[in-house]
């Protein structure tokens, strides 16, 4: 019971981390980092609160993060394909990079 | 990205990230602790899905709808992936600019491409009993496959082959199909009728863990100047 609440508050930690860098921090790459921060976070969340009753993870909760894993590498990878585009075709994209 | 975000934004943004972290720590310090009736459900029933684990049998059988939109999800990152993404003629050096094999790619991949197989197959096959299933196998997959296009045994090409595009788009397709199987047997759909439960399972994990793999791998290529045409 502890050690779950435990997991759950770094989990928020985390969560807020993730927002900082999707809400504050300038530049597309740390906004895509900070929301698979944000994704890890919420994951963590999840787990431990499944983890809160009896010995096994609750499967429910398992298979939830499992789905939101791979829809998050998804939209990372979709995000990194977009951001690609826009930094190539910006005009002055050759010198700088963002 | 110049545009810098002001100290009052910051402080606001920050506050609320505060007043969010505390409700979320209430709510986790005084929630119930056992658990909930769907999952004592879930772990009860877990034989009428026809597998052994629990966390396959909600995967596929229990909470089937949210698995085929998942993958649907990822073949649509597929074809945004392939139409956005870079074509080969947009001037672009390589990922890796040599031709040539340096003295380690090839022993390497020879010896960790049977593993990486084996491993795959391995977690697809857990899958019914433990921790593992399509997605992990599928993952080990597109690693292999990611491995192949660094070291230039996947030749490139502009557009995605034929092959490539099945392999794509085999997962949803048969996760659709089988579900329609169903229907014929007079129960709702994605309803697996239960005396071919665990085949029915399987079938769709296999197939779902290819186009995983191949999806990764397109993508991959897409965000790095590769693409796909066939195995040499």
């Amino acid at each position: 019971m502890n050690q779950s609440i435990l997991y759950v508050i770094a989990g928020i930690v985390v969560v807020c981390i993730g927002l900082e860098g999707i809400l504050i921090r300038p530049g597309w790459m740390k906004k895509i980092l900070g929301l698979n921060l944000f994704g890890t976070g919420v994951f963590l969340i999840l787990i431990a609160f499944g983890k809160r009753a009896g010995k096994e993870c609750d499967p429910i909760m398992q298979s939830l993060v499992l789905t939101g894993i791979v829809i998050s590498v998804s939209v990372t990878a979709f995000s990194l394909t977009l951001l690609q585009k826009i930094t190539t075709s910006e005009p002055g994209a050759k010198e700088k990079k963002t | 990205m110049k545009n810098e975000v002001s100290w009052r934004t910051k402080i606001l943004v920050r506050l609320m990230m505060l007043c969010m972290a505390i409700t979320l720590a209430g709510i986790a310090l005084s929630a119930p602790s056992e658990s909930s009736y769907i999952s004592q459900a879930a772990t009860y029933r877990v034989k009428e899905a026809g597998v052994e684990s629990p966390v396959t049998a909600v995967l596929i059988h229990f909470r089937g709808y949210d698995t085929m939109l998942e993958v649907t999800v990822m073949l649509l990152v597929a074809i945004g992936a392939m139409a956005v993404g870079k074509n080969q003629d947009e001037s672009q050096p390589a990922l890796l600019a040599q031709k040539e094999e340096t003295l380690l790619t090839n022993p390497m991949i020879r010896l960790l491409l049977p593993i990486m197989l084996m491993v795959s197959i391995y977690y697809l096959w857990a899958g019914a009993k433990k921790a593992g299933g399509a997605f992990q196998a599928g993952t080990v997959l597109g690693s292999m496959g990611i491995m192949l296009l660094l070291a230039q045994k996947l030749h490139s090409s502009n557009r995605e082959s034929a092959l490539w595009r099945i392999l794509l788009v085999v997962g949803p397709f048969t996760f659709v199909t089988l579900s329609f199987v169903s229907i014929f047997f007079g129960n709702a759909f994605l309803d697996f009728p239960q005396f071919m439960n665990s085949q029915l399972i399987f079938c769709i994990e296999a197939m779902v863990s290819i186009s995983t793999g191949a999806i990764f791998c397109v993508v991959f290529a897409r965000c790095s100047n590769l693409s796909f045409s066939e195995k040499q």
